[in-house]
């Protein structure tokens, strides 16, 4: 009941602002937006307020000086990261590896959730589906140290498996391209599961009168995907590709600096363990604030990039 | 009807989630009001005037088996007696020991900073006090508060915390100027293959080769790590003695010797790299020793028997963790000697190695510290000897035994009066660095009895004679900070290790292009900007005097 009248302000509200009709329809529905109250309030303390800090960015700011007090410094900092040669490393790592895994990693969950839909027998598809999404809830370090003992040069299990059947050691985690490699691959295996979660809920979405309708006019099981399936979670590919498309940019810190070694430091290096190392580690507060004010802008750009094309191609976009 | 029910039930959902939220804003407030009555309710069975309280940091070393540092039974007794005793109310703070400087960092930005910051680093004091960090401890007030203090640690030895002729830093005293970094040799292999303790790098290889060849502790040839080695202790920034001329040049003693960054770039440490590069080529030590960060692998295959070498790289010589003695219990017929110190001198150097200044950890009052009166009651209290030697023996009956006059820790005592760590010293290292009985020779014994590994006392002992045959050289002391290291003392550790395994693991006839390059970054991640200052601040130096 009380979602159909919302619904309905809302539309009359998209028709023009009227101060009337917006007080009225708050009056209607007040627990709603008392409701909504609370998520504000989170937002607001926790995703506006800090923003506050941003201006540590034009400040030279070493505690146990205050944020205010500290003095105004303009762009220096960002003349000074952009003449360094390691931020340029660490942008071109970071774009490497998370582009690789937007190409590889996000049809990963696609291929997967449909794969798992098509599964016919029930408790089949629910353990292998439990099994998939396992690995999302071990934290990083501890992937780590189960790939270390897995796939060390010399001690690792797989090594000594292929030594001893007559081949010669993959270095997987110590030369640069090889890491490269696995990290992906760890990457893939450690979230793709977990990914398929909200395919899957797509893919239940989808009208099952079309499949039978299909299959009735003769399509076998490919033509069904492609031609149902597919289209029919179009909507949540698009989303979710845009809302990873703001993310190149970004990187988490756990997975590279766990993974990384001295050994592959060259292409291991990204924004957030430069930002931890030489912004956080060395008292630098403003540097650290500076290159992440700069990926929040790239990611930003690039979703409002996104969003135009897809909106462009008629799919409608996330805002 | 319905729908009032509705209505009424939902709004007071609402008032509990925003009354919860709300409440989870100002909780951090809250916890601070509700510690103070609780201060104040602790003052009440005082005998005279409100209990000052003070923040005092402690190392937390993370060894399996202790009891968190700043929550145990000699952090409450502390805290109980100095009430009673100073009318002080100590807390500790756990400052983990490898990230100690991170730590502070963050709680000084969080304004949350114990009332005292601690290093063992001189440069690392140097910095906080360049920040404006530590407040300044007037003179007057430190002889007429702490006399106890100032007597115990001496005014030669405090005189090293003075910058500018301001006291900035309580300087601990170090009665032995001894620690045991060393490394340790299965002399039962060494007896097998009929050589020697190696005394420079030739000799070194010799002996590592034939421990590869020859086989003999019978593991088989691949299995036999000669050297085992990690990254932790290729890392170790003072290891370039043997290959330094002597004597040393006094300017580039205060260039290059450094405990927090790695001199890349100085002849002396790429002699060093050639050695370490020739053994890894040849296969004598530890092949993943770079993928070992901290110590831990060398430390089991040592352990188990599949190495002839370990290098305490993490910690000293110490009964915990337990080297040695896992070692005998895994292989019986294990034995083991001290690694003869110049196993890393080049052929015709002399033996040098580094030397400690005359005094231990390094006490700053934090600015912010409302009662610096209150810390140096606290540290004048700590260096009373009815104070001290609780808390270096323990309880008489539980933790020692006296045998004639000298305190014995009792072998396998458990009880929850166990000292941190077996020594407690994090917790009285604030006043002194070990025991002092008045002679060096006794010194030495009190800290091997309680400080060496049960049963392996000897190797303290061996490793104390190969020191003192060394010549030693402290590290050169600047009287300003050098800024520029604090600014890339992390970016430069990073490269320091990406640098070490790249030139380390160098492939044949690639050494000297692999190093030149590695060199160039390093210059270029911020150490030429740091040589260039350090340059400055010793010509100054030099000029003044």
């Amino acid at each position: 009941m009380y979602y159909s009248n919302a619904s309905k302000n809302n539309i009359k509200a998209k028709e023009g602002f009227n101060i009337g009709k917006t007080l009225s329809s708050i009056k209607n529905d007040f627990s709603l937006y008392l409701l909504l109250v609370v998520p504000m309030i989170f937002l607001f303390l926790f995703s506006y307020k800090p923003m506050y800090g941003l201006i540590i960015a034009f400040k030279d700011y070493v505690p146990p000086m205050t944020i205010a007090e500290s003095p105004w410094i303009g762009f220096d900092i960002f003349k000074e990261i952009f003449q360094s040669n390691q931020f340029y490393k660490v942008l071109r790592n970071t774009l490497i590896l998370n582009g690789l895994d937007l190409i590889t990693g996000f049809p990963a969950p696609i291929i997967l959730a449909i794969l798992l839909n098509e599964v016919r027998v029930k408790w089949f598809k629910k353990t292998s589906q439990t099994l998939l999404y396992m690995p999302y809830f071990l934290s990083w370090v501890i992937i780590a140290g189960i790939m270390y003992q897995l796939m060390s040069p010399e001690t690792g299990l797989i090594n000594i498996l292929i030594t001893n059947l007559g081949g010669t050691a993959v270095p997987f985690l110590t030369e640069k391209l090889m890491w490269v490699v696995s990290y992906n691959l760890i990457g893939i295996w450690q979230s793709a599961g977990w990914g398929t979660i909200i395919y899957l809920a797509a893919i239940t979405g989808i009208n099952s009168e079309l499949y039978e309708a299909a299959v009735v006019d003769g399509a076998g099981r490919l033509r069904k995907i492609w031609h149902i399936t597919l289209p029919g979670i179009r909507p949540t590919i698009i989303a979710l590709l845009i809302i990873n498309l703001g993310r190149i940019m970004g990187s988490s810190f756990d997975r590279p600096f766990t993974l990384g070694n001295a050994m592959v430091m060259d292409n291991a290096d990204v924004i957030a363990t430069y930002v931890y190392r030489e912004g956080l580690q060395s008292v630098r507060y403003n540097l650290a604030t500076a290159v992440g004010l700069f990926q929040s802008v790239v990611g930003f750009v690039l979703v409002l990039i996104s969003n135009y094309f897809s909106k462009k191609a008629g799919e409608g976009g996330i805002f | 009807m319905k729908s009032f029910k509705i209505k009424v039930t939902s709004m007071l959902l609402v008032s509990v989630l925003l009354i919860g939220s709300l409440a989870g804003c100002g909780g951090g407030n809250k916890k601070a009001e509700e510690q103070k009555p609780q201060a104040q309710e602790t003052k009440t069975d005082k005998p005279s005037g409100e209990a000052v309280e003070i923040k005092i940091p402690v190392y937390e070393r993370g060894n399996q088996g202790q009891p968190p540092a700043e929550n145990n039974y000699w952090t409450k007794w502390i805290a109980e007696k100095a009430l009673k005793d100073i009318n002080v109310k100590v807390t500790y703070v756990p400052i983990p020991r490898t990230t100690d400087i991170d730590k502070f960092n963050m709680l000084l930005a969080a304004n949350q900073a114990p009332d005292v910051i601690f290093s063992f680093d001189y440069p690392v004091m140097t910095a906080f006090y360049g920040r404006g960090v530590l407040q300044e401890i007037p003179k007057d007030m430190l002889k007429s508060v702490a006399p106890n203090f100032v007597k115990f640690v001496g005014e030669e030895t405090l005189k090293y915390g003075e910058v500018g002729g301001k006291q900035y830093y309580l300087t601990a005293k170090r009665p032995l100027s001894y620690t045991p970094y060393t490394a340790i040799i299965r002399q039962d292999w060494l007896d097998a293959v009929g050589m020697k303790n190696p005394t420079n790098t030739d000799e070194f290889i010799a002996v590592m080769k034939a421990f590869k060849e020859k086989d003999p502790g019978k593991l088989g040839a691949k299995n036999t790590i000669p050297m085992s080695y990690s990254l932790k202790a290729a890392k170790s920034q003072v290891q370039n003695y043997g290959f330094r001329p002597d004597p040393l040049p006094e300017e580039e003693l205060a260039m290059y010797s450094d405990v927090q960054l790695g001199a890349l770039t100085w002849a002396p440490e790429k002699e060093r790299l050639k050695f370490l590069n020739q053994l890894y080529l040849e296969g004598l030590m530890s092949s993943e020793w770079a993928l070992d960060k901290d110590n831990k692998k060398a430390e089991a295959d040592f352990m188990s028997g599949k190495a002839g070498i370990f290098h305490f790289a993490t910690g000293p010589m110490a009964s915990n963790p337990p080297i040695a003695q896992t070692l005998v219990k895994n292989v019986p017929t294990a034995k083991l000697s001290v690694l003869d110190f110049g196993w890393q001198t080049k052929p015709g150097n002399k033996n040098t190695g580094r030397d400690y200044w005359p005094f231990g950890i390094m006490s700053g009052i934090n600015k912010s510290c409302k009662n610096p009166e209150a810390v140096l009651k606290f540290f004048d209290w700590m260096s009373k000897p009815e104070i001290l030697n609780v808390l270096q023996n323990g309880v008489e009956g539980k933790n020692y035994t006296l045998k004639d006059g000298v305190p014995v820790p009792v072998a396998g005592f458990k009880g929850e009066e166990s000292l941190l760590n077996g020594t407690g010293k994090d917790i009285w290292c604030l006043v002194t660095e070990g025991k002092d009985t008045g002679d060096p020779v006794q010194n030495l014994k009190v800290e091997t009895i309680q400080r060496a590994p049960a049963g392996f006392e000897y190797l303290w002992q061996q490793s104390f004679d190969q020191m003192s045959k060394q010549k030693r050289y402290p590290d050169f002391l600047f009287d300003k900070p050098v800024t520029s290291t604090t600014k890339y003392v992390k970016a430069l550790d990073a490269k320091w290790e990406e640098s070490l395994a790249k030139v380390i693991m160098a492939k044949k006839g690639e050494f000297d292009a692999t190093y030149d390059k590695a060199c160039k970054d390093y210059l270029a991640a911020g150490y030429q900007e740091i040589l260039a200052e350090k340059k400055k601040l010793y010509d100054e130096m030099k000029a003044k005097k």
